[in-house]
């Protein structure tokens, strides 16, 4: 019985410049993971060969056991949903329309269902984007519309998540609150992974941590084991000091 | 403002609406003309009366309305395969491929094929030549992205026209008079027959586009976006290339080229409408319909017994108010 | 030295052997009609009358002239038809000798042919072919009119093998000119341009007795009887028109409606016999 994503030795290159050298990791229905790393790291074409969005130059990415290309789009998408980062809209799509759009792979016919909008109702009051429901998504802060892709995502009520920098543009409430979201998901048996640059949110709510640098996997495992001072300073370049909390959890402080 | 879930109570609404102003200006339009018709005489079949009503201002009411909504379709449909709501019917090329097939047979002096002008044939050969060099040169194996089919469509644009120019500049001064004429567009009474094989063409295809719709939503949104929402893109892509490519073909073989509408009618819509394509793209046929047999209907009695090129009343109509509408919205917005 | 003899160059009157280019199928006909055709060097190539100018060096066309050609030729005059491409500036810039004409009108062919005989230093024969022509207008003209006045359209241009975009020839157009001596009632008489796209609703309703149409002549020339069936099918769609019944709509080709100049007399007379067969002209 293979994991329920399994990446067997990935390799990916850009115009002949390698950015995932045979990286290999599993993960399993349940878990919060993320996948940490500079800029250039390979963390997002990692996560976009997760979603299908590119193929692998070798090795394989595997969903249930199956390769992912082969998988159909649509059941595909019944499955497993993508956050990207932005949403660049070139047209006027209210926050719900944007919502809604998560809802596409259930539906054959022309109108949402009553179960897409109670899914896309829901989603939108897990994310905190009802209050703002019908305005235009190129009208909303960046924050918020981080907030209506991922309420888009959880609309799709996926078995498999995959965030690319979720919360890099929330205010400090909501990035708590979304990483809390997630916590809660992976507790009702969703595989969560999440790639982030922020060491502190990994360390405070990744399950397991996959540390990448250059396209290759560092570490691989626990977030303690691998959020320590010297994958840190290694793979990072910064000097830093791991504070532990009375509560048993990590602070790492970076830079001065 | 735009409602965001879509009921059938929304949708037939909303099209109810976009179909009644496009059957009022349907039933009011034909009994506008500069010629004086007794329409009773006209019902009774007497000459000219029958004939100028039925056989001149009726079937150019018809064609200016579906060539107006065909090409309001075509225009939403290409800004959301490009993503980019400054397209039109014309980026791609395909109505210059036409333009450059009219001009070819004007210049080669080609005749009657049977029952249709072989200009329109070589106009459609000539938009679907322009459409496979545009498919060919944005397609890296069997993948298309919006930004390279817009590349290439521009340059396979400006080529055409290059060579358009070329052969105008060779041709005799007839044939530059006839090239001039064509480029400049308009609609005219012809046959019962052209307009319901246009029809035929045209509805097949909006009916597809419809059904479609929800993926345009996607698609318009981002090719990822899309994909990842269980949407076969470049099948989408090259069905939608095709669709918005016979739309556009067919209808400049027959019109000419007709500027303007493919942009603002969209566009319009979306401000009032939002821009969900289920909505927006049956709505712009109607509206589009609507709006050319308005212009149309201006065009060809303003300046009785002359006509003027319906796409200059497509600006001159169309313009203002649209300025008027992007206005109306910013002051909305800032306030 | 040099200078001195420019503008000697540009106050005389031309002599017998200098050279003479033409810029439009129009002044090739006046230089030839005039006895000039062994001073012409240069013609465009559209100019096909008469047959001595199809052999005479070629300097491109009246939209499209080759500075440089016309240079090479070493010209004396240039006689350019006002146009949009300034030529007349271009080449002045050069400091050749040019004389702007604009016969697109009766009235502008009489003024061209005077000014041109004045340039060449011949205005007598100017004088002459102008009265000749006169007199051979006012004869049909009288002829034409003595009879009852034939409701007439001469299409210019439509879309080839369609009745899509018919332009007219309206009044105040060189052929409605020519049109009216024939004895034509033009029913575009009133439009707003001299040559617009006119509706079929219009056309309809005015029912011409006779139409004449040049729409498919990209090659000007003759129309063959195939070509001539394909346009009368055309037409077919409007049997109630009047010309239809009574099978009066006439294609044509031929250069003397499109070119105003000496043989306007001819186009007329060409006219007439369409308009009113009954006579003989």
């Amino acid at each position: 019985m293979s994991a329920f994503v399994e990446i067997e030795g990935v390799s990916y290159a850009y115009n002949g410049r390698l950015v995932l050298d045979a990286v290999s990791a599993s993960f399993e229905a349940g878990e919060l993971a993320a996948i940490v790393g500079p800029n250039g790291a390979g963390k997002s074409t990692l996560l976009q060969i997760c979603t299908g969005l590119r193929a692998p130059l070798s090795g394989a990415c595997l969903y249930q056991g199956r390769e992912i290309g082969h998988w159909p789009r649509r059941t595909f998408a019944q499955q497993v949903a993508f956050v990207p980062q932005t949403l660049q809209m070139p047209f006027p799509f209210t926050a719900e329309q944007v919502v809604l759009m998560g809802r596409s792979p259930f539906g054959d016919g022309l109108f949402e269902s009553a179960e897409d909008i109670a899914a896309a109702e829901q989603a939108m009051a897990a994310t905190d984007c009802l209050g703002f429901r019908g305005r235009d998504f190129r009208a909303l802060s960046g924050g918020e519309r981080q907030r209506v892709i991922l309420a888009a995502a959880l609309a799709q009520s996926p078995r498999v998540l995959l965030l690319d920098e979720p919360t890099t543009f929330m205010d400090l409430k909501h990035q708590v609150a979304i990483y809390s979201l997630l916590a809660g998901l992976r507790a009702q048996g969703m595989l969560v992974i999440a790639v982030t640059h922020d060491v502190n949110l990994a360390a405070a709510y990744a399950d397991r941590v996959l540390m990448l640098k250059d396209g290759r996997v560092e570490a691989f495992g626990p977030a303690r084991d691998v959020l320590c001072e010297q994958n840190i300073r290694r793979v990072f370049e910064v000097d830093c000091a791991l504070l532990r909390q009375p509560d048993g959890g990590v602070w790492i402080r970076y830079g001065r | 403002m735009a409602a965001s879930a879509l009921t059938p109570a929304r949708f037939a609404r909303v099209l109810g609406a976009c179909l009644a102003i496009c059957a009022l200006v349907l039933l009011v339009t034909p009994f506008i003309g500069s010629a004086h018709v007794d329409y009773q005489k006209a019902l009774a079949g007497e000459p000219p009366h029958a004939q100028i009503l039925f056989e001149a201002r009726l079937p150019r009411v018809l064609l200016a309305s579906l060539v107006g909504g065909a090409l309001a379709v075509a225009g939403v449909l290409f800004q959301a395969l490009l993503r980019d709501s400054l397209a039109d019917p014309y980026t791609l090329g395909v109505s210059s491929g036409a333009s450059l097939g009219a001009v070819l047979a004007i210049c080669l002096g080609w005749r009657d094929t049977g029952s249709i002008p072989a200009i329109w044939i070589a106009a459609l050969v000539g938009a679907a030549a322009a459409l496979l060099v545009v498919m060919g040169m944005a397609s890296f194996g069997r993948r298309v992205s919006s930004f390279s089919l817009l590349m290439s469509g521009v340059t396979v644009n400006s080529i055409v026209i290059a060579v358009i120019l070329l052969l105008q500049n060779v041709a005799t001064f007839a044939q530059s008079f006839a090239i001039i004429r064509w480029l400049m567009g308009g609609i005219d009474a012809v046959e019962y027959r052209t307009i319901a094989a246009l029809a035929a063409i045209l509805a097949p295809v909006l009916v597809y586009l419809v059904w479609s719709a929800r993926s345009w939503n996607l698609m318009a949104a981002g090719e990822e976006w899309a994909a990842t929402r269980g949407v076969a893109t470049t099948k989408l892509m090259w069905s939608g290339l095709l669709a918005g490519s016979l739309i556009t073909g067919s209808v400049t073989a027959i019109t000419g080229p007709i500027g303007f509408l493919g942009l603002i009618v969209p566009h319009a819509l979306r401000l009032r409408l939002g821009a969900d394509h289920r909505v927006l793209i049956p709505a712009s046929f109607f509206i589009g319909a609507a709006f050319l047999a308005i212009c149309d209907t201006v065009a060809r009695t303003a300046l009785a017994p002359a006509d003027i090129p319906v796409g200059v009343m497509t600006a001159m109509l169309g313009g203002p108010f649209f300025l008027w509408l992007l206005r109306h919205r910013q002051k909305r917005y800032w306030s | 030295m040099k200078r001195w003899l420019f503008i000697l160059s540009v106050l005389s009157p031309l002599e017998a052997g200098q050279r003479i280019v033409s810029t439009s199928p129009g002044i090739t006909e006046i230089l030839f009609a005039l006895g000039l055709g062994d001073r012409v060097a240069g013609v465009t190539s559209y100019c096909r009358f008469p047959d001595e100018a199809r052999r005479l060096p070629r300097i491109g066309s009246f939209l499209d002239p080759h500075l440089e050609t016309i240079l090479e030729l070493r010209p004396d005059l240039v006689i350019v038809q006002k146009n949009p491409v300034r030529l007349t500036e271009r080449l002045r810039a050069v400091r050749l000798r040019v004389l702007e004409v604009n016969p697109e009108s009766m009235q502008g062919v009489h003024e061209a042919i005077a000014a041109i005989a004045a340039a060449a230093g011949v205005p007598d024969r100017g004088r002459q072919l102008s009265e000749r022509m006169r007199s051979e207008l006012n004869t049909l003209g009288e002829r034409a009119g003595r009879l009852p006045r034939t409701k007439v359209v001469f299409f210019v241009g439509r879309t080839p093998g369609t009745l899509d975009g018919l332009i007219a020839a309206a009044k105040g157009s060189y052929l409605a000119e020519l049109l009216e001596i024939a004895g034509g009632d033009n029913i575009f008489a009133d439009a707003p341009a001299a040559y617009p796209k006119i509706t079929h609703e219009e056309l309809l309703a005015r029912n011409p007795d006779v139409i004449i149409d040049m729409g498919d002549s990209t090659h000007t020339g003759v129309i063959s009887e195939e070509h001539r069936q394909a346009v009368i099918r055309l037409w077919s769609r409007y049997p109630v028109l009047n010309a239809m019944r009574n099978r009066r709509v006439y294609p044509v080709a031929d250069d003397r409606f499109v070119i105003p100049g000496p043989r306007m007399a001819q186009a007329v007379r060409l006219f007439g016999k369409l308009l009113h067969p009954e006579v003989s002209w």
